[in-house]
């Protein structure tokens, strides 16, 4: 009953809100987006939004994912409610939800299906599908809101980023801004490189690697030099054998590297493919990958770690990624060899989104709060880390620690918003920020960058060949069968479901897009 | 009763019989308790064991250096469990009981639907919409308790074991002047106990093992139950390892509680109900029903 | 005459019956009558916008997916020929352990019961690392005992003939002692003196199982068949989905309905298109218990279900 009465109370009081809301707080931000506005925020119309402190806050649903509800979440909130309220008289009532990654995507479809009333969410390409979404009429568009309360936001990001996200013409997701371009690497564990005088510079494709394996494995008959998992091995890899995949690469359609005319192939038609599937066999049969590699779960870390393993490869070189690597690998330390350029398309800055819905009852003042988290550091630190001395302790070079046990350590900065404002976690560099900004800069652009895949007339055949890509492409990406014998049965399965049929529809849209621009 | 020798040669086999079949059952959970004592590296080099490999009580350290969340959990689970069962017990019984009389007028109607709703339902987004648009559960212990007040099987499990009663009984009830409700506490209620304690274990088991309402419904940490908290590391770190993620995300699997700790959960999370099984056991008496209708 | 009021007495309301029920059918009523509006879900183009019955009508749409793609028959026969074994096999299994525990000391039943109940609170993700560290290739506890035998070892991981077998043994393994335990308290309501009187008679053990113990079972066996076999197009996803371990090429002997539609609707998640697969698996569910119950009331009327 009294839950109720609250609900009507609240209802009320969201329209007067979002009124007062128009008129805007926090407008005044400084353009530069990576000095927290702090002080400068006393906005001309504060006196309006500041009669917010005796009424009722406005309520801010955010659903989100990660490994699951924090035990102390409770007091984040809290100290969020507080700062905002403190900090630029923004009068909210701040609720996290959040729900571990595998359940994310069912939990949000009941949401999200059953009208229910909240004001963001998480979204992204590869859980709680951004696209999917947007045709479901779930989310609201967001040009106009950014222009008018999030000009910071706005700014902060490259034109041709807020062009990757839009969908039938219109932004419907802020993306998170982090690391974007894609650079596949191998990492090799240094002690074995040294002693086979492997030479890392002179490595540019994973076949380099065939001599130096037989070597290690010739010499440690009980290691699997090179891991593999059920995760697979191409989606790691897609760039090095030179293919861009459109949607993912379980869903036939994708460009080959520098292709000006934009033609749409089936990746799994494809000569690339063919030769990843039998190198990864030949080496399955040599013994330097595991033949059950499919089987393996935990991405084959606690192989890594007990040293089973001496070499991986994985999709995205960056700054700080030494000391995740070097963690896999049992704190040993570790060589790279980069595989290719840093490459950016559409489907990275899709990764991860933040979309206001369409049942929000106050868009606005989601939209503003949205942009003080992808300006303000303090804030977007609050909401990272929690707060300080409770949550986590700073230490004498500036960096953080923080743990499980202290009750918030969701661990999800490049979920929440701009990574580049995020405090530095103990044993990252103080200028691993400045480096992504430059990787960023540098990336090689797609000739389709901008261009999405709507799905809808070929849904069906999506349907049919994911299934079909479980069952074949990674038993053949981790060289768990024999190509010559299962790739034929395969594009033929892959033919039955429709294949053509998306490839087709794909070109189509392709150049719609291409003559559009 | 005098047994045979022939009878004797029996009994022996049949326990043979059962204790391999037991074996059978229990080494399985044998080779998850060995893993949860283990050391890490040890396990993943070697393989599982009975015997533990590298013997290490870390994994059980990991869980319990932040005892809040697991305390709550157990203390949730705990409560839904005792509440939810003696509730649904009560209902569910009195249902079936209704079905399983034979002289009753809508007691085929009453069948049929509830048969009916154990294979339709609307689907999960009208039962979340009803729960948290109309009757105002979300994130709340009823959530979690009212949903398994009636299941279709139990009901049919309890009509089942009514339909012993023999009917001469309800008869004698009758003619003794009780009325259907002062007759089904009075009088099927204490004779059904092996029943009751079957269907209530069953019961129980629902509650304990459930964690689909916890994850649908419930929002707060503290709201959490044991299955879930389990559930969502197991299936988090499956799909984390098995699902294709934007390739420039890197999710820390690094950080994720170890297979040892995860073992270390699902003994956990088990063990609790394997100790309150003998509690109910003692229910399972030979022949009650017949001694009532004697005395 | 007498019999006009037996008919009588039979068709006269027993309000007491009826308000014993209330409690029971408005749980009913609240949990699973309510959401059936849902059952037009799979008919719709969902659009939140406009909400469940906004959206518009997409008649059959929802439905084609999964009816027109290539391995519709290949699942829809692995659900039904593995669910058919796991219900026969569930149910002689546990008739045979109740049967044997009936003939114990309650002291011998105590520790058996327990035992056998232990699969039943570990969960399937739980189970597949079990089975994995009994069957991996690699340091599986039956591959190195073969191996020490001298036999030449299989890759169950990427053989599909073995999988019908491991996938029958986890199911019994998971659900005997629950099924047991039923068939037990079963057993326990039946007249010991029917039982004294046969042993004093003469009569052994197997024909005091064929004559008292069998016939008192019956209708609980016929009982937890029929409603199995309502669930026949459904399948314990959480098994299906974990044991195989995401190796594709078991899938062939191991996909069943539920893992299939799960895998297709993995990138692009639609309600529309999995209430579509959940209502015909309803239906086809229902058509099946419909007949066997039909069948079953012919034979004996009080084993029916309704």
């Amino acid at each position: 009953m009294k839950k109720m009465t609250k609900q009507i109370v609240a209802l009320g009081l969201t329209g007067l809100m979002a009124v007062s809301g128009l008129a805007g707080c926090g407008k005044a931000g400084t353009t530069d987006t990576n000095a927290p506005s702090k002080s400068g925020t006393t906005n001309e119309t504060g006196s309006e939004t500041g009669s917010a402190d005796q009424g009722e806050p406005i309520s801010l649903k955010w659903y989100m994912a990660g490994s699951g509800p924090q035990a102390d979440v409770k007091t984040v909130e809290a100290a969020i409610d507080q700062y905002l309220l403190d900090t630029y008289e923004m009068n909210i009532d701040l609720q996290i939800i959040a729900t571990d990654y595998a359940n994310y995507p069912q939990k949000m479809q009941m949401v999200i299906s059953s009208g229910e009333e909240y004001d963001i969410c998480w979204t992204s390409s590869w859980n709680n599908n951004y696209y999917d979404n947007v045709n479901k009429n779930a989310f609201i568009p967001l040009d106009d809101l950014l222009k008018e309360n999030a000009p910071e936001l706005l700014g902060s990001m490259e034109t041709s980023v807020w062009d990757a996200v839009k969908v039938k013409g219109s932004i419907y997701g802020v993306p998170s801004q982090q690391i974007f371009p894609k650079q596949n690497y191998v990492v090799i564990v240094k002690e074995y490189a040294d002693k086979y005088g492997l030479d890392v510079s002179k490595v540019t494709k994973l076949s380099d690697l065939e001599d130096f394996f037989l070597q290690v494995k010739k010499d440690n008959p009980d290691i699997y030099p090179f891991a593999a998992s059920s995760n697979g091995l191409l989606s790691k890899h897609t760039l090095a054998v030179g293919l861009e995949p459109i949607i993912g690469l379980g869903i036939p359609g994708v460009f080959k590297l520098g292709d000006e005319s934009l033609t749409v192939y089936n990746q799994f038609e494809t000569e690339e493919a063919a030769q990843f599937y039998d190198m990864m066999h030949r080496w399955v049969e040599e013994g330097l990958v595991r033949k059950d590699a499919v089987t393996v779960s935990d991405n084959a870390v606690p192989d890594m770690k007990a040293g089973k393993h001496i070499a991986a490869i994985n999709a995205t070189f960056k700054p700080g990624v030494e000391a995740i690597e070097s963690a896999n690998f049992g704190n040993k330390e570790v060589v790279f060899a980069t595989l290719s350029e840093p490459y950016l398309a559409t489907d990275n800055l899709v990764s991860s989104l933040n979309a206001i819905s369409q049942t929000s009852e106050h868009p606005e003042v989601a939209m503003k709060f949205l942009n003080l988290v992808n300006t303000d550091a303090t804030l977007y630190n609050l909401l990272c880390f929690g707060v300080e001395g409770t949550h986590y302790t700073v230490n004498a070079d500036g960096t953080v620690t923080s743990d499980d046990s202290k009750g918030y350590n969701p661990n999800i900065d490049w979920m929440l918003g701009n990574q580049f404002n995020a405090l530095l976690r103990e044993g990252q560099a103080p200028d691993i920020w400045e480096k992504t900004k430059a990787l960023n800069g540098s990336a090689v652009e797609s000739k389709a960058l901008g261009f999405s895949f709507d799905s809808t007339p070929v849904t069906n055949e999506i349907a049919s060949v994911s299934a079909a890509y479980d069952q074949y492409g990674k038993i053949l990406e981790t060289g768990g069968a024999d190509p010559a014998q299962v790739l034929p049965e395969f594009r033929e399965k892959l033919k039955a479901s429709g294949a053509d049929k998306i490839i087709a529809e794909m070109q189509k849209q392709v150049d719609e897009w291409k003559s559009s621009k | 009763m005098v047994q045979s020798k022939q009878e004797k040669i029996a009994n022996k086999v049949i326990t043979v019989a059962l204790i391999l079949l037991a074996l059978f059952c229990v080494v399985p959970i044998l080779y998850i308790l060995s893993a949860s004592l283990s050391d890490e590296i040890a396990l993943t080099r070697e393989g599982y064991s009975l015997i533990p490999r590298g013997f290490s009580l870390e994994a059980y350290k990991y869980i319990l250096e932040s005892p809040k969340s697991i305390i709550s959990a157990y203390g949730v689970t705990i409560l839904v469990t005792l509440a939810g069962t003696a509730v649904s017990l009560i209902v569910t019984t009195m249902l079936a009981y209704v079905i399983a009389r034979k002289d009753f007028r809508l007691g085929r109607v009453f069948a049929f639907m509830i048969f009916f709703s154990m294979l339709f339902n609307g689907g999960l987004v009208p039962t979340y919409i009803m729960v948290t648009k109309y009757f105002h559960l979300k994130d709340s212990l009823w959530a979690l308790m009212l949903p398994y007040i009636i299941l279709p099987w139990h009901v049919f499990l309890m009509k089942g074991f009514l339909s012993d009663i023999p009917t001469s009984l309800i008869e004698a009830a009758k003619i003794d002047g009780a009325g259907e409700i002062k007759s089904f506490f009075r009088i099927i209620v204490p004779i059904s106990k092996p029943a009751l304690a079957t269907v209530g274990l069953f019961i129980a088991f629902t509650y304990w093992n459930d964690w689909y309402q916890s994850m649908l419904y419930i929002d707060s940490s503290n709201i959490n139950s044991l299955q879930f908290y389990l559930y969502r590391i197991m299936n988090n770190i499956q799909y984390l390892s098995t699902s294709m993620q934007a390739g420039n995300i890197t999710i820390d699997i690094a950080n994720l509680p170890s297979e040892t700790a995860r073992m270390a959960l699902c003994i956990l999370a088990a063990g609790p109900m394997l100790i309150i099984f003998p509690f109910f056991q003692k229910y399972f008496v030979k022949g009650l029903t017949v001694g009532a209708v004697k005395g | 005459m007498k019999n006009t009021k037996l008919v009588k007495k039979r068709y006269k309301m027993n309000w007491g019956l009826f308000i014993l029920s209330l409690p029971g059918l408005a749980f009913l009523l609240a949990y699973y009558y309510l959401p059936l509006f849902g059952l037009i879900i799979p008919f719709k183009k969902m659009d939140v916008e406009k909400g469940i019955f906004g959206s518009e009508w997409s008649g059959l749409d929802n439905f084609k997916f999964f009816f027109n793609s290539p391995d519709m028959w290949t699942v829809t026969r692995n659900t039904i020929c593995l669910n058919a074994v796991f219900i026969c096999l569930t149910l002689v299994l546990s008739v045979i352990v109740a049967l044997g525990l009936f003939e114990l000391s309650s002291r011998k039943v105590k520790i058996f019961q327990t035992s056998l109940f232990v699969p039943y609170f570990i969960s399937w993700v739980v189970g597949s690392y079990v089975i994995y560290a009994l069957l991996s290739p690699d340091m599986g506890v039956i591959p190195n005992f073969m191996e020490k035998l001298g036999m030449t070892v299989p890759n169950f991981y990427s053989e599909p003939k073995y999988w019908p077998f491991i996938l029958t043994t986890s199911y019994l393994w998971k659900h005997v002692g629950y099924n047991t335990l039923i068939f037990y308290a079963t057993l326990m309501g039946m007249d010991t003196a029917q039982h004294e009187a046969a042993s004093i008679d003469g009569a052994n053990k197997l024909q005091r199982i064929r004559y008292i113990c069998m016939p008192h079972m019956m209708p609980t066996i016929v009982l937890m068949g029929l409603l199995m076999i309502g669930k026949i197009f459904y399948s314990d996803f959480g098994m299906f989905w974990f044991l195989p371990r995401n190796s594709g090429i078991l899938y062939s002997a191991t996909d069943v309905i539920d893992t299939y539609v799960f895998r297709m609707l993995r990138v692009m998640g639609n309600i529309g298109m999995s209430s579509a697969v959940g209502l015909y698996q309803s239906v086809v569910g229902f058509i099946l218990v419909l007949v066997t119950n039909l069948i079953v009331k012919k034979s004996n009327k009080d084993y029916a279900l309704f």
